[in-house]
């Protein structure tokens, strides 16, 4: 073929997407957009193998391409479930605000008679 | 010649829709640009032969996952928030750790002496019924594999999202 998409332009596109999506993750104060962050950088995973793939002829790397898209997928289910469960908490999805790792105290349930 | 022209096309509009993603400050506006890169990369895809591949990018990733970001951003009604970024000098840290892995990864590959050549590919390449093939035999434990993840990922949102129980009722 003449024209091949050059396979080393294909690994620098993914790189170039997870770095931008690094960046994201580490500059952003909002959760979302951190959580935002992180699927780019799935996506610019998921480039390199689809290009490997193009080049080896080999299905693998669709297979796996598809396996990163489900662990994303189930990964963004459980990172919404906690986030909403911590903005319930305290109202703020500020990550400077979410620093300490400590909860306040919570206060002791009254115990019900009988 | 019309790879060529599409590859680059999408990838420059890929990679302009990342970085807008992660300059906006309202929250929805960088979703919907995530959008549109998820749907360039599908496009990407689509380019190079991975037809499921592409299917299911656009599925999953802009039918799905960008949906529910767009749910919890609309429920949690958080509009503007005023501090977008971090403090300077975290946010400099994170810079130059992005562009100092940039340059790496751009190294490593113009260094390289060598590259294999395209290897032939076989005529259903990246269809559907290969897809099937490779699940059911090569990579049958990474589908048996992926479907306990699921079903572990559904019951850990339903435990994790429920309301704290009062004892004695």
């Amino acid at each position: 073929m003449p024209y091949e998409i050059p396979t080393i332009h294909v690994i620098l596109l993914g790189a170039t997407l997870f770095t931008i999506g690094m960046i994201g993750v580490l500059v952003r104060r909002n959760m979302l957009v951190i959580l935002m962050g992180i699927e780019l950088m799935l996506n610019g995973a998921n480039v390199v193998f689809v290009g490997y793939a193009r080049l080896l002829g080999d299905m693998g790397g669709h297979i796996w391409a598809l396996s990163i898209m489900a662990v994303a997928a189930c990964e963004i289910a459980i990172g919404l479930a906690v986030l909403v469960t911590l903005y319930r908490d305290r109202r703020t999805l500020d990550i400077d605000d979410w620093q300490l790792l400590k909860e306040k105290q919570v206060p002791k349930e009254p115990e019900f008679p009988g | 010649m019309t790879e060529l022209i599409l590859f680059y096309s999408l990838s420059s509009l890929a990679i302009l829709f990342a970085v807008l993603v992660i300059i906006r400050k309202n929250p929805i506006t960088s979703a919907i640009f995530l959008m549109a890169a998820m749907i360039s990369i599908a496009a990407i895809y689509a380019v190079l032969e991975a037809h499921f591949v592409f299917i299911s990018q656009t599925l999953i990733y802009t039918g799905g996952i960008i949906v529910v970001i767009i749910f919890a951003i609309m429920l949690l009604n958080l509009g503007d928030m005023l501090p977008a970024f971090r403090s300077r000098g975290k946010s400099l840290v994170g810079v130059l750790a992005g562009f100092g892995f940039l340059q790496l990864c751009f190294c490593i590959f113009f260094f390289l002496s060598r590259w294999p050549q395209n290897q032939a590919r076989a005529a259903g390449f990246g269809s559907i019924a290969e897809v099937g093939k490779m699940l059911i035999t090569n990579y049958l434990f990474v589908f048996e594999a992926i479907s306990l993840l699921i079903l572990a990922a559904m019951v850990g949102v339903v435990v994790l999202t429920r309301r704290r129980v009062l004892k004695g009722i």
